[in-house]
């Protein structure tokens, strides 16, 4: 309450002295001293209750959120109390509070928010998604402070780290790209017999081609046998489920694939009906008519962030050698209803899938999500 | 400390490099009286073609092109409004739904496209020199420079028959038309010119930021406007060009510096846009209240002085 009481007459003085300064250009200067000395006290008095709190040593943890998005929230505040525990346990304080800091997605202020916390001297940033991760990059580069990034799908193509396993500068973190063994998995723990399995794909889609790539890996590890079919059109991938049905393939496989998905509610029903399960990268294409949809566990992706922050703290350890960490375990969305007509028992299923999942969710088919 | 030179240093980069898009509206919204809403998007058209070709290894081309870039978005806008009686407010609509497929295509159809390892403006202009302070203030330099050649050609354009045309243009339509000037013809070269030095300006955001975003661009023209706004409270009663011009980059300068005292503030960033809208409202709203109060101050007056005649009678 006191803390909004202090952001409210905060909004309330910038408002006044941006109004000021529209209104008459010399009238802002003094307003603006007065502004910066009173928070200079309140910002003093912040900091010495907070160290007064925690006996150990104070890190400043800058987070830097990119928008209000119910995913990225999920991240922010698994990220919060998984430090506020590490914390505890360690007898030392990770101070985020007046570090975290929200882009609103205007690109225009992430430069100024990097800015403030190097102002701030922050031992460690924490950016939320892509275009985040890169500002702070870019503002990091001169003066080496560790950045950890959250939810990046792809670090490699956004130039963030020189490869998954050896980021190779002060920056690494958590990806959400999606783990297609996990999937693959998943299909053999309810089908230990499947023989062969069916990809369907669109050739558009950059996202596919590395998912594809390792599925095929995989199989011919495994020695399993695998169809592909491809479309880019609603027609073209009517007709690659029409054509995989007829090769008799055991399960279908698509990775996270916009097309597909846009298709997904025209190709369920004969899926279902030949009896084969489909198994694809979204939960979305669950709620369309899919067998099964599988997500990263963003709650669980949050925890492991601020882990990996914490050892980069605590253990001196260099964000240069901490791979970046993909994850095997998500959530999976079972779609009832599809799991009745191919004559599935949906408690069976969850057994059969929880070593590889972190949660098993069910749904029905639907237009969208309630 | 509250305010080191480093935030103030990034306050006055950027602001520099986003004073080029209020420096575009001040000639499209404040000079040709045009409303341009294609801003959000030319600015990412700017960025992205700023990043290709940046990422193809010639950053100071990719300042240019990202220019022409800006022109043809321009030349798109006004011909909807000049040759097929499209309204400009709507032209500009059209033309800024339409860029968010082109700029997605422009950069190979993926939303966000890096150019961290790849040479820019700034890292080049950084390397003249390889002490620590010209590393710091090696940006701040180079942007000063650019804005300097910038104000420089956009007060000489305006002052050549055709610069003067288009003043004249907003000024009075009907007037330019009548001297036997086409007003498509000043309007078109007018949103070219403003539009070029908004594809600069996300060219050199792109180079800045060393990635480029499809939603860069979101907003950015309540932004601009509020920046063009605040400078432009500086030069109200100036009737000197190069003042007029100067004090839109010193507004922009100064929206930065407020938002930097804001986040020091700990002020939310949901607050911003807010403030921003209020911003604009007040500065374009305040003049026209001005006067209703007068007015309204005057029939107070009249009327004390109708009812004591009466009183006399």
């Amino acid at each position: 309450m006191k803390k909004n009481m202090t952001k409210l007459t905060a909004i309330l003085g910038a408002g006044v002295m941006a109004l000021s300064l529209a209104a008459c250009g010399s009238a802002g200067t003094t307003s603006a001293t007065s502004a910066a000395a009173s928070s200079q006290s309140s910002a003093a008095a912040a900091s010495a209750s907070s160290a007064a709190a925690g006996s150990g040593k104070v890190y400043k943890v800058g987070i830097v959120q990119y928008v209000d998005d119910a995913s990225l929230n999920q991240i922010e505040q698994n990220i919060e109390t998984e430090l506020d525990a590490l914390g505890e346990k360690n007898g030392v304080t990770f101070d985020y509070a007046d570090y975290t800091k929200n882009g609103q997605a205007d690109g225009t202020v992430l430069n100024q928010i990097a800015a403030d916390l190097i102002a701030d001297e922050v031992d460690i940033i924490i950016p939320i998604a892509t275009p985040t991760a890169q500002i702070m990059q870019t503002a990091t580069e001169e003066n080496q402070i560790p950045v950890v990034f959250a939810a990046v799908s792809d670090p490699v193509g956004a130039k963030l780290v020189e490869s998954m396993d050896a980021p190779g500068a002060n920056i690494t973190g958590t990806s959400d790209a999606l783990n297609t063994e996990a999937i693959m998995n998943l299909i053999f723990a309810q089908n230990p017999d499947a023989k062969k399995i069916g990809l369907l794909y669109s050739k558009s889609e950059d996202a596919s081609t590395a998912a594809i790539e390792n599925a095929t890996a995989y199989l011919d590890e495994k020695g399993i046998e695998y169809v592909e079919k491809t479309g880019t059109t609603n027609d073209e991938v009517s007709a690659a489920a029409d054509a995989l049905i007829a090769e008799g393939v055991d399960a279908i496989f698509t990775p996270t694939d916009n097309t597909i998905m846009t298709a997904e509610l025209a190709i369920y029903e004969k899926i279902a009906e030949a009896g084969i399960p489909h198994y694809a990268g979204a939960d979305s294409f669950a709620l369309n008519g899919a067998f099964c949809g599988y997500g990263v566990d963003y709650a669980n992706l949050g925890v492991a962030t601020a882990d990996l922050a914490a050892d980069i703290l605590l253990n001196g350890k260099s964000p240069a050698e901490e791979p970046v960490q993909t994850f095997d375990n998500g959530i999976a969305t079972v779609n009832t209803d599809i799991a009745s007509a191919l004559g599935l028992d949906i408690e069976e299923i969850k057994t059969a899938f929880e070593p590889y999942c972190t949660q098993v969710l069910e749904t029905v088919t639907a237009k969208e999500f309630e | 400390m509250f305010i080191t030179t480093g935030i103030i240093q990034t306050a006055l980069e950027i602001g520099l490099i986003y004073s080029l898009v209020a420096l575009s509206l001040f000639i499209s919204f404040s000079i040709l009286d045009i409303c341009d809403l294609s801003t959000d998007g030319c600015y990412t058209l700017g960025c992205a073609v700023g990043a290709v070709v940046t990422i193809g290894g010639h950053p100071i081309l990719a300042l240019f092109l990202a220019m022409a870039a800006g022109i043809c978005s321009g030349f798109v806008t006004a011909i909807l409004q000049t040759r097929f009686g499209v309204q400009s407010i709507l032209a500009g609509i059209i033309v800024n739904t339409g860029l968010y497929t082109v700029n997605l295509a422009v950069m190979g159809f993926s939303s966000n496209l890096s150019i961290f390892g790849s040479d820019t403006v700034f890292s080049l202009f950084k390397a003249l020199n390889p002490s620590k302070a010209w590393g710091s203030w090696s940006p701040l330099v180079l942007m000063i420079i650019i804005l300097a050649i910038v104000v420089f050609v956009i007060h000489w354009f305006l002052g050549t028959r055709l610069g003067l045309s288009i003043r004249a243009t907003g000024d009075s339509r009907a007037m330019v038309r009548a001297s036997s000037i086409n007003p498509g013809f000043t309007i078109t070269v007018g949103l070219c010119f403003a539009n070029a030095l908004t594809g600069l300006s996300g060219a050199l955001i792109g180079q800045f930021n060393k990635s480029s975003d499809i939603n860069l661009g979101t907003g950015m023209v309540t932004i601009a406007l509020a920046s063009l706004i605040i400078g432009e409270t500086f030069s109200k009663k100036s009737q000197n060009m190069l003042w007029k011009i100067l004090s839109v980059i010193i507004g922009s300068c100064l929206y930065r510096l407020i938002v930097s005292v804001a986040l020091r503030l700990n002020v939310p960033t949901e607050a911003f846009k807010l403030v921003s809208a209020i911003i604009v409202a007040v500065a374009i709203a305040a003049p026209q209240a001005r006067e209703l109060i007068l007015l309204h101050r005057q029939k107070r007056a009249a009327m004390k002085e109708n009812l004591s005649e009466g009183g006399e009678r």
